[in-house]
């Protein structure tokens, strides 16, 4: 009964089924008859968005209100810019595939979901934790599930959505990780000023 | 389907509203730390400041006009934009407004050097990082604003031993005082140091705002002439400051301590963490919302 009830948990909802059964879930997906507009693709960005400015102001400020949340949401918007980027480059062209882009993207945003849950993770953690007991290299630590966790989907996603050899997709997979990750840990490096800071870790 | 994303949708939509509507109650009732501005001291004005806040752009999650409001929900008069080595959202902010919401912003930028990190509040332009304490001290001078020695461990303040005559604060309440015991004594010994060297230097209480702690969850209490950058600047140069940390314990002129001391205690005491039922309600609300809309995507070939 309980495995009947997750088994149609994952069957109603993609953003599940993928975060189970990567493989096998682009396989079905992908083999099901769709039409999937540009506005349509532009739903699970929107969503990864709005997850991302909800999940950052109520960790930096215990609360929400219309004005921060969009704002945030606004400001945080260049990282979902980055994926849809990342995805741009690394797919096949359009003639070497048999999903359209708006489909394909529609797809690929469809295995967001562990980064998206690590963000409100952190949000809770932040929320739950007092001061004292808030050590962040535990929370950067955890980002380790998420990052391999996507990375398996994004090869699923090139295996068995896109039906790509092995070894391209796993070409496809680095360069996807190495831009959409690599763009982030880029961009965080210079806020954080990492230049002077290796600077001093090799001088001591 | 459609319904229960609807439904999602509205639960999050929800929980903004009701976060908005907590937010103006807020505002009106002043559950939040009570604020100083307003208090008189010995014919200066007492503001209530955070000295030292990261901000977007940079590795601070809030913009600097979210920062304003955010500042006024904590009971905050003025606050310094410092990212690391870029005042880029000073630029975002001048497109805007410099006061907002009644918040003083000042400019700034945390100078991040491999030894030692210096907050130079006040500044126009950037500041060198690849050189001496002493140097960087001079050029924030030169630039107009005030050098406040940041959060120095140990190493940084062996770095800038020497030169805290040339630093104009030494930053005594931070955050990493509620991290662990060492921290705390490094912090101690750091400040003996730039008070041994330099006796009036201002005592700063900052909250080092990213993402995961709120703002001014440390604080300082500036003896200002009035809340203009200048007034506040040359209250900082004149070490007239009280730092206050996030246990209500004051650092710096006892007579001045004795004037904000309640202040402090209430801002330590007020909770920041989810004060009020409403507000509670809402981030519930959003964060279910938002959760719920992260797993529930559309499947297309059904609908």
């Amino acid at each position: 009964m309980l495995q009947g009830t997750a088994l149609m948990c994952t069957r109603l909802f993609p953003e599940v089924e993928i975060m189970c059964a990567p493989r096998r879930a682009y396989s079905r997906l992908s083999a099901e008859p769709h039409a999937v507009s540009v506005l349509d693709a532009c739903y699970r960005p929107a969503i990864v968005g709005v997850t991302i400015g909800t999940a950052a102001s109520i960790s930096s400020t215990s609360h929400v209100s219309i004005g921060l949340v969009a704002s945030v949401t606004a400001c945080w918007m260049f990282l979902v810019a980055i994926q849809v980027a990342a995805a741009w480059v690394t797919m096949p062209s359009a003639s070497q595939r048999a999903l359209g882009t708006a489909r394909a993207m529609d797809l690929l945003f469809s295995g967001h979901a562990p980064w998206s849950l690590w963000l409100l993770g952190a949000a809770v953690w932040a929320l739950a934790l007092p001061i004292s007991a808030r050590d962040t290299r535990w929370l950067f630590a955890s980002m380790i599930v998420p990052l391999v966790w996507n990375a398996t989907i994004v090869f699923a996603f090139f295996r068995s959505a896109l039906q790509l050899p092995r070894d391209a997709a796993v070409r496809r997979t680095i360069a996807h990780q190495v831009i959409s990750v690599g763009s982030g840990l880029a961009i965080f490096g210079a806020a954080v000023a990492i230049w002077p800071r290796i600077v001093g870790a090799f001088a001591r | 389907m459609r319904r229960v994303r609807l439904a999602l949708a509205a639960l999050w939509l929800t929980g903004l509203v009701l976060g908005s509507i907590s937010e103006r109650s807020i505002a009106t009732s002043r559950s939040v730390p009570s604020t100083s501005s307003g208090k008189i001291y010995d014919g200066f004005q007492v503001l209530s400041a955070d000295l030292h806040v990261h901000s977007f752009p940079g590795d601070g999650a809030l913009p600097p006009w979210a920062l304003a409001s955010e500042a006024r929900r904590r009971g905050l008069d003025i606050i310094a934009l410092t990212n690391h080595n870029q005042m880029l959202s000073w630029t975002l902010t001048n497109w805007f407004a410099s006061r907002s919401q009644g918040v003083l912003l000042l400019p700034g930028e945390e100078v991040t050097t491999p030894k030692f990190h210096m907050g130079a509040v006040g500044v126009q332009r950037t500041v060198g990082w690849d050189r001496s304490a002493r140097t960087v001290a001079a050029a924030v001078h030169a630039a107009g604003g005030v050098a406040i020695a940041a959060h120095p461990d140990n190493e940084a303040a062996r770095a800038i031993d020497g030169a805290f005559a040339d630093i104009d604060g030494v930053e005594s309440a931070h955050p990493v005082r509620h991290v662990n015991d060492k921290s705390s004594r490094e912090l101690d010994a750091s400040v003996a140091r730039a008070l041994a060297e330099h006796p009036g230097i201002a005592q700063i209480g900052s909250s080092d705002f990213h993402y995961l702690a709120p703002i001014g969850l440390c604080r300082t209490y500036i003896f200002a002439r009035d809340m203009t950058i200048r007034s506040v600047l040359e209250a900082i140069h004149a070490g007239r400051t009280v730092a206050c940390d996030g246990r209500g314990r004051t650092y710096g002129d006892p007579h001045l301590a004795l004037a904000v001391g309640e202040a402090c205690r209430a801002a330590a005491t007020a909770k920041p963490n989810l004060h009020g039922q409403l507000n509670r309600i809402a981030v519930l609300c959003a964060w279910l919302g938002a959760f719920g809309l992260t797993l529930a995507g559309p499947r297309r070939a059904i609908e």
